[in-house]
């Protein structure tokens, strides 16, 4: 039996202003196991950054329980959420996100420098290097990341969500920014490390690389539908919503 | 450049940015009201036409006193000799006049309350030279040239409003003054800016002929300060000439007068035709020219955090301006709308610092009238209207100039191409840096020089004075016995004198029985009188070295002086009544004296000597030093105390009982008890006395203070604002660090430490040029004492101003999840 990675039960998040509340999602229910590969499709405005920020812990839940790895992490304070983003979680985004005044290999290594406990320099460097070998870009280690195209600063920002080792890898549209060329071998090398066991759940408007994916989950309007198109929705989740609660 | 659609516009984003619009003007104007204020000053000072016409001509004639070494014993004195060349006047004149003050205040005795008044005594050139403004009658004429006697006054419109209530009948009526009756001839309109020759606290009530001067009537070798020979130059370019033309003729009648004197031989004096402007404005451009580099350092602060908030904004309009380079605007077309936003700024800006000019020029009429020259005529004046909006216009070009080169129109152009991301008017790390380094150096300056400052004025105020003033009041008094003619046998006036003295000690005697009373004493001076002024002697100490004289303050006074003050003896001993009585040739001195005397300052039992010898003093105590540096001496002076004679202008002095009072009817009622001759004139309060010589003191600590307090305001907004700037820029990034693993404390060490290396930079390069100052400043006259504390702690502050700052402009990111940073939110 897989091992269970993430369990979202009756997840909500509502955004409040004076004037209105934004139900973002609707009681989600969501399973992921080592060595998923989940897509998760959409239109725009369905909830699918929400979801990933939820997954990764950038934003809390309004409602509902989330665990990592058997871990409640649904109501941790922002320091402990970073630790936990740091030591389970690895994002890649859209837009790369590397640090400009960074070197690449010094962007690769800040997930470790910001370790709970200090990782040696030996080590850190050990695994930096290897993770630009993963991602073939060795030679740009001293480089920075305004001296890099488009698909090489993904391929770093790929080598920096690996380099923790973590439980999950989350990933938002990592072609968005990316001619095809660049597209394809991006995802590629996504594939290439789910084959090797990385857990993966992706956000991508792309059907062609939604389908390289092991499940597909559709959102629409805060909820995640069935091939049929009929919102999944855990019994209890569904008879709080009868209540009016 | 832009037009009123543009000016519109602004002018509603700006209404929508209150708080941004508020602190702008406020900063701006408040520092630039300052500026406008300090220039203003220094501007009437150094530049502004004096209120007389060929003002350049106008000399104020006077000498040094030099002594055998050549150096300066006094300066701005006049001897009695020049009196002389006023009836010979050099033929580069075009006008001449005598001038001098009144060394006590004069009593009005037809009034019943016989006020006490200043009086100018003058020739008639005085009125000419300097266009006295007439309200009623008419100036000196030449019937009130010297020996003329004619017994006539021009009073001043205050004194005619105030005390004979403006009545145009006044003109030809009688006043007394002193005991010689005089014909009022002239009022002098209010407009009159009477020239201060002798400093701003000093101005005249009644002008009298030079004839009714007392010092008109010494002997030929006399010697006087407060006395000019005033002197108008047929052409500008004479003035040395004249000055080379009289300095021998002057010496010449002086060493003629000094002949037969021992303790004079070798002395000289050199006469100095000084440019009016040049006395009048003192020493005071010294301290002026502070205030104004003050206010420009704290304008150069402002300016630093206006552009901080200038390029925030711009950064803030980042998408606006997006949108319309995608729409086709031209760079030009971005520029304005920022360029007419900054023109509604620098106008209100201008306008309040107007006000702010306003203010300062009345808070400096009101505190500092005293110490600084010409401040009544501060106001609105062409050339500072000109300065205000040249500054404004010079800091609007700055600050658009620096706009307009942070703007990067081609990255604007594709900001929207790349979804928003990335932003055309990111300040680069460099600037945003240099800004820092530059607002901590600025404000590390201006804190360092304005704390040292403030603990030297607080540190004098803290001391003790060195005598007690609390419930001390000096009391003149109006003696309208007949004068003791010169002409009398010496027999009968010194008998007049001891009846005199012996009628002071009644009244003192009967007013220490008074219920209000604690003690009362008799004396020529309190220790510091109401008008400054204070009684000298001269002492030689040796009979077989007879040229070396020692000069002292002196009051001549009774056994109850030291107790009532509590001046304490360090040693030997008090005078005794029976000394009193006596008139004992017995004198105590200060230790600062005493040291002098004798390095190790045991000087009891020793002489001191009268010059030529007539008088053997014993000196039987030494009292402590005074710690009340005045207008005359910046350390403690000697001080000698005597119990001999009560000269004219004796002061009655007296301590109250806590919470007790004495009027002037009161003390009138007991003295009538000895003498129909003796009135009440004034009671003045001794801790006023303090107050008014420490009046610099609280004048710097005020200005210090307020230095201090609006720098460091203007440093934590200015540091905040780079800082919050900085931050906002650096939100992303900051999500993504966040996003990536960094705790919010890990965050903020790490701006902590960002943060910290430039204004450390800036703190270095403020303490070198602070070193630079201070040895630049060994090389002046100027004294500074430097406190170690006065350094460190602003320098501390605005380290934990970053600390504090740096933690204030990141809240609002590291204590929301990090989706919002990386949502911009």
């Amino acid at each position: 039996m897989k091992q269970q990675k993430i369990c979202m039960q009756g997840i909500t998040k509502v955004f409040a202003t004076d004037e209105m509340e934004t139900h973002a999602l609707r009681g989600i229910d969501l399973e992921i196991f080592a060595g998923d590969f989940v897509s998760i499709c959409g239109p725009s405005g369905c909830g699918k950054s929400t979801l990933l920020s939820l997954l990764g812990l950038l934003d809390m839940p309004t409602q509902g329980s989330y665990q990592i790895e058997g871990q409640e992490v649904s109501g941790l304070s922002l320091s402990e959420a970073a630790y936990i983003r740091n030591e389970k979680i690895g994002f890649i985004f859209q837009s790369f996100n590397l640090i400009d005044e960074l070197t690449v290999f010094d962007n690769i290594a800040l997930p470790l420098r910001y370790r709970r406990n200090a990782v040696p320099k030996a080590e850190l460097e050990a695994r930096v290097m290897a993770c630009l070998k993963t991602v073939d870009m060795t030679h740009r280690a001293g480089h920075r990341p305004n001296q890099l195209s488009g698909g090489q600063q993904q391929r770093i920002a790929i080598a920096r969500a690996l380099v923790g080792s973590p439980a999950l890898l989350l990933v938002d549209e990592p072609t968005g920014n990316l001619d095809s060329k660049n597209g394809d071998a991006v995802m590629d090398m996504l594939s290439e490390l789910n084959s090797n066991g990385t857990t993966l759940c992706m956000v991508t408007h792309d059907p062609r690389y939604a389908d390289m994916a092991s499940r597909k989950l559709h959102l629409l309007d805060g909820r995640i539908l069935d091939a049929e198109g009929t919102p999944l929705t855990q019994p209890e989740t569904l008879l709080r919503q009868v209540a009016g609660q | 450049m832009f037009n009123l659609q543009d000016l519109s516009t602004a002018l509603y984003a700006l209404s929508k940015a209150k708080g941004y619009a508020a602190t702008v003007v406020l900063t701006l104007g408040l520092t630039l009201g300052t500026l406008i204020a300090m220039f203003n000053l220094n501007y009437q000072i150094l530049a502004a036409p004096l209120p007389y016409a060929d003002e350049e001509q106008l000399v104020v004639g006077s000498t040094a006193w030099l002594d055998k070494d050549g150096s300066v014993m006094y300066q701005r004195i006049m001897p009695q000799t020049m009196l002389q060349l006023y009836t010979k006047p050099s033929d580069k004149l075009s006008d001449q006049a005598l001038f001098g003050y009144s060394f006590v205040s004069m009593t009005l005795r037809d009034l019943p309350d016989t006020p006490q008044i200043q009086i100018g005594y003058t020739t008639p050139g005085f009125m000419r030279m300097y266009q006295m403004p007439l309200l009623l009658g008419r100036a000196f004429a030449d019937a009130e040239e010297i020996g003329s006697h004619n017994a006539v006054a021009v009073l001043s419109e205050k004194i005619w409003r105030k005390h004979y209530n403006a009545d145009p009948a006044m003109l030809g009526r009688r006043i007394r003054i002193g005991n010689v009756d005089f014909t009022v001839v002239g009022i002098a309109a209010a407009a009159f800016s009477e020239p201060r020759f002798i400093g701003p606290s000093r101005t005249n009530d009644v002008w009298l002929p030079w004839d009714f001067n007392p010092v008109s009537q010494q002997s030929a070798n006399s010697i006087n300060g407060w006395h000019f020979y005033l002197a108008k130059l047929k052409h500008e370019a004479d003035r040395l000439a004249f000055e080379q033309e009289l300095r021998p003729q002057i010496n010449h009648l002086f060493q003629e007068s000094i002949e037969g004197l021992p303790s004079q031989t070798g002395r000289s004096v050199q006469f100095n035709a000084e440019p009016l402007r040049l006395l009048l404005k003192g020493d005071s451009s010294s301290r002026t020219l502070w205030m104004l580099a003050g206010s420009l350092m704290l304008l150069l602060i402002a300016a630093a955090n206006i552009t901080n908030l200038l390029l925030s904004r711009a950064a803030k309009q980042q998408r606006s301006m997006s949108i319309q380079a995608a729409l086709g605007a031209q760079r030009h077309h971005l520029l304005s709308q920022t360029f007419a936003e900054l023109t509604w700024l620098m106008l209100a800006a201008l306008l309040l610092a107007q006000l702010v000019a306003e203010a300062a020029y009345a808070l400096l009429q009101a505190y500092a009238a005293n110490t600084l020259p010409r401040l009544f005529e501060l106001g609105f004046d062409w050339p500072v209207l000109l300065f205000s909006l040249l500054a404004t216009l010079l800091l609007a070009l700055l600050f658009a100039l620096l706009i307009s080169r942070q703007i990067n129109y081609r990255a604007l152009q594709q900001s929207l191409q790349s979804s928003g991301k990335g932003s055309g008017v990111q300040i680069s790390n460099r600037t945003r840096q240099l800004l820092i380094a530059t607002q901590s150096a600025l404000a590390a300056l201006l804190l360092v020089c304005s704390a040292q400052v403030l603990l030297q004025s607080l540190t004098q105020l803290r001391q003790q004075v060195g005598f007690s003033s609390e419930q001390r009041y000096q009391i003149t008094i109006d003696d309208t016995a007949p004068t003791s003619d010169s002409n009398q046998p010496r027999e009968q006036r010194q008998a007049a004198q001891r009846q005199r003295k012996e009628e002071l000690m009644q009244v003192r005697d009967l007013v220490r029985q008074h219920p209000a009373v604690q003690q009362a004493s008799v004396s020529n001076y309190p220790p510091i009188s109401f008008d400054g002024v204070y009684g000298s002697a001269t002492y030689v100490p040796d009979l077989d070295n007879p040229t070396r004289i020692l000069a002292s303050r002196v009051a001549t006074t009774d056994q109850y002086f030291l107790p009532l003050f509590d001046i304490p003896l360090l040693q030997g001993r008090n005078f005794t009544a029976q000394e009193v009585a006596t008139q004992a040739l017995v004198v105590i001195v200060n230790q600062a004296f005493a040291q002098k005397l004798r390095p190790d300052g045991d000087v009891i039992g020793q002489r001191l000597y009268s010059q030529g010898g007539v008088l053997t003093y014993e000196i039987i105590g030494v009292s402590a030093n005074h710690n009340l540096p005045d207008e005359w001496s910046a350390e403690e002076p000697n001080r000698s105390y005597l119990p001999r004679n009560l000269i004219s202008g004796t002061s009655l002095l007296l301590q109250l009982k806590p919470g007790m009072q004495l009027d002037k009817t009161a003390l009138n009622q007991l003295m009538s008890q000895v003498s129909a001759h003796f009135r009440t004139a004034e009671i003045y309060s001794i801790e006023d006395n303090v107050t008014r010589v420490l009046m610099s003191n609280y004048l710097a600590a005020a200005v210090t203070t307020a230095l201090v307090v609006l720098s460091f305001l203007l440093a934590a907004i200015g540091i905040y604002g780079v800082l919050s700037y900085s931050a906002q820029l650096r939100r992303f990034e900051l999500g993504v660090r966040m996003a990536i693993g960094a705790r919010p404390v890990t965050i903020l060490r790490q701006l902590l430490g960002e943060n910290l290396k430039p204004v450390l930079a800036g703190l270095a390069l403020a303490a070198m040029l602070l070193i630079a100052l201070w040895l630049g400043l060994q090389q002046t006259t100027l004294m500074v004492e430097l406190s170690v504390g006065g350094f460190a702690l602003p320098l501390a502050l605005i380290v934990l101003l970053t600390v504090l700052t740096s933690l204030l402009s990141v809240w609002g990111i590291i204590r929301k999840p990090a989706i919002y940073a990386l949502q911009g939110q």
